[in-house]
């Protein structure tokens, strides 16, 4: 019949570690900012805390400021984890990313693949960013005095948060880099439009109604939960850290969904 | 409407070959049941106006873009369900050069391509780099639409694939650097068995490298075959008539041009040539002439074919009130 | 030995090239035992598809004048051949003059007689 195709598709793992490299290259100046303004954090807050404890007077001295780890300290970092996706599909809206689509791989596993590899740099300076903080924290509370260890304050699990909170923010954010033409649409929009809703109908005399809206951001279950281990609506619903598992997991499964959903679709023309 | 040239090249050993492949795209059919055959090992030149299908074509080739309806096969692959292995095998240099890479260096970029093409030979794509005189060091948004499209051709060989799919290659180059590419695509099909699926507005600048043809318009092939065969049966003969001669519909749609005066015929006809000019002859006139033409001409008779009627009373009367010119049909 | 090809010429590229290699052998350019240039030279000299250069060697080779050896190239092996590599070319030349005059409406006769004329002057 015709020619036996000679030549193989790479290796998903030259892929990948090609992928990571590339991305990395594409944020190292928002990585190299990032980091710049941690360092800054980390010399405000030594230094804040420095002051505060030669003060002479005794009423600061006494409550030095102290700049302590708690898991929703994860919000920050979520809002940034969101940005990241937008940098690396920049300039490779659905309609100009010809050359990534031409390459020997299947159009979903190279989108994912892709994801994957910011994921990983996102994931390093989350890590970057934690340690910065609990130094700061140990730091500080040496100034102070108070020898307090981070463990007993902090659960184990609630290490984890911050983790999993930006691989959600991440994923949401990647499904709209990965499907949208203008991604900061999609990143901005919904949270307004949701917001804006539920206030009109709150207003409209149905506050029951926009109650029930907003539990999908403050319910035992919901966004706020995953995001930041924050539990707005603190009720007798099970132990702290069965919620959190339990809203990480749908919101992840649904992120997880929406991204791979998104990119098995083809560009159009 | 049927094409007056041969369209099938079955039966040849096919590189690529489509199956009343159509594509819809809401109002406008941008495919009809096109039946594209590639031999193997062929250039061919897919040659047709802007919007008649070519690069719809290609993109549903590569599995970028999905038919309406329709087969396609690459290599004997079906690039829908092979998707990746296809374009593993297939050299690429698009017509849009949109990436997201304009922010990389060109040195890199390579590098990055490499990875993706286990069979990159990288001695041959730093020897293509210094020949078209790229360097490295350069960022990818800096280079010139030239430039760019080089590099996209050093990348599309540089795996050595048994398929190229070339849109537009030469678009944006001056002609020193047309002809530099030209050299290296010979060179290139020397030294590794390799089909071409060339699309280009330059025909006369590769009717020497190709050896097939597929004419296409408003989504449909006009035309193909191999270049002899064209060189061959298309043909403009210069022939006398007598006076009132009637024979104005004697080819049909075979005839592509037809330039009639009261005594003189110069048409470009398709068809075996001892039987035209018996087919002449026997309608009354004298062919005194049969010349081939070279593809840029045969190209444009196969895509606007013409009528033009001169009737010349008196020789005297100026030129623009003798003509009449009519277009023919489709 | 020179050869080149056009593309406006009315002949097929290969058989530009079978042309040339004969008259360049008619001419005494070149040689038995010499090798013409490879296949991939003459087609980036000439700018057109190895292919076609291919199959003008392999008519060459098919009419016996010369010869493909694996490895080395294409040589020449017979240059005596004069006579048909003369009479092939004598008639090349004939047919584009005779296409010439038909054209004009001229007479295969009074060519001749043309051509008589003119080769008398010619040689004045």
């Amino acid at each position: 019949m015709t020619s036996i195709p000679i030549h193989t598709p790479p290796r998903w793992s030259d892929v990948a570690v090609e992928q990571i490299r590339a991305v990395g290259l594409r944020v190292r100046v928002f990585g190299a900012l990032l980091f710049g303004a941690f360092m800054l954090y980390a010399f405000v807050a030594i230094r804040v805390a420095m002051r505060d404890h030669a003060a002479t007077e005794a009423h600061i001295r006494h409550s030095v400021t102290k700049f302590d780890f708690t898991p929703d300290i994860s919000i920050l970092i979520t809002y940034l984890a969101m940005l990241l996706p937008v940098l690396i599909w920049a300039e490779e809206n659905p309609k100009r990313r010809t050359y990534h689509l031409a390459m020997p791989v299947g159009r979903s596993v190279h989108a994912l693949t892709k994801t994957f590899a910011g994921w990983v740099w996102l994931i390093a300076g989350t890590a970057v960013f934690l340690a910065v903080v609990v130094s700061v924290d140990a730091v500080t509370s040496n100034i102070e005095g108070s020898a307090t260890l981070l463990a007993t304050r902090v659960a184990a699990w609630e290490w984890l948060v911050p983790f999993t909170a930006v691989t959600i923010s991440y994923l949401l954010a990647s499904a709209a880099g990965v499907g949208a033409q203008t991604p900061l649409i999609w990143l901005v929009g919904p949270p307004i439009i949701y917001v804006s809703a539920g206030m009109a109908i709150g207003l409209l005399g149905y506050p029951h109604l926009a109650e029930s809206m907003f539990t999908l951001f403050s319910g035992n279950y919901g966004a706020a939960a995953a995001l930041g281990g924050r539990f707005i609506a603190i009720d007798a619903a099970g132990p702290r850290v069965t919620r959190w598992l339990l809203s990480t997991a749908l919101w992840g499964a649904a992120a997880a969904t929406l991204l791979v959903a998104v990119s098995r679709r083809r560009a159009t023309s | 409407m049927p094409a007056p040239l041969p369209t099938d090249l079955s039966g040849a050993d096919l590189a690529i070959v489509t199956g009343e492949l159509s594509k819809q795209y809401q109002s406008v059919a941008a495919l009809r049941d096109l039946a594209l055959q590639v031999p193997n090992g062929a250039v061919f030149l897919l040659v047709g106006p802007n919007g008649a299908g070519k690069s719809t074509t290609i993109k549903i080739l590569l599995d970028l873009v999905a038919p309406t309806s329709g087969t396609a096969r690459v290599l004997g692959l079906d690039p829908q369900r092979d998707s990746a292995l296809v374009r593993a095998n297939v050299g690429y240099v698009p017509e849009q050069l949109d990436w997201g890479y304009a922010w990389m260096r060109a040195g890199r970029l390579l590098e990055h391509h490499a990875r993706y093409f286990p069979s990159w030979d990288a001695d041959y794509a730093s020897r293509l780099f210094q020949l078209f005189d790229i360097r490295l060091d350069q960022k990818m948004g800096t280079l010139s639409k030239g430039q760019g499209r080089r590099v996209h051709l050093v990348m599309a060989l540089a795996h050595r694939p048994p398929l190229l799919v070339l849109d537009e290659p030469t678009d944006g180059l001056d002609p020193v650097m047309r002809d530099e590419t030209i050299g290296v695509l010979i060179d290139h099909i020397s030294d590794t068995p390799t089909t071409v699926l060339l699309c280009t507005h330059h025909v006369s600048e590769f009717e020497q490298f190709a050896d097939h043809i597929g004419v296409i318009k408003s989504g449909e092939l006009r035309a193909q075959l191999p270049l002899l065969a064209l060189k061959r049966g298309l043909l403009r003969y210069r022939a006398e008539v007598p006076p009132g001669w009637s024979g104005a519909n004697l080819f049909g749609d075979s005839a592509l041009r037809k330039i009639t005066t009261d005594r003189d015929l110069d048409w470009t006809v398709w068809g075996d040539e001892a039987e035209v000019r018996s087919k002449f002859a026997i309608a009354g006139a004298v062919v005194r002439d049969a010349v081939s033409l070279n593809l840029n001409d045969a190209t444009i008779a196969l895509l606007s074919p013409k009528e033009v009627s001169v009737r010349a009373a008196n020789p005297k009367r100026a030129a623009s009130d003798l003509l009449e010119p009519s277009e023919a049909g489709k | 030995m020179l050869i080149s090809v056009d593309a406006n010429d009315a002949r097929p590229l290969y058989v530009q090239i079978v042309d040339d290699v004969r008259r360049a052998l008619v001419l005494g350019r070149i040689g038995v035992d010499e090798a013409l240039p490879s296949v991939r030279e003459l087609a980036s000299d000439l700018r057109i598809n190895p292919n076609t250069v291919s199959q003008a060697y392999r008519e060459l080779e098919r009419e016996g004048v010369v010869e493909v050896r694996r490895g080395q190239g294409t040589f020449i092996v017979k240059a005596t051949v004069n006579g048909t590599q003369r009479r092939a070319l004598v008639r090349a030349v004939v047919e584009r003059a005779m296409r010439d005059a038909q054209r004009c409406g001229l007479s295969a006769d009074e060519l001749i007689e043309a051509i008589r004329s003119a080769s008398t002057t010619h040689s004045k």
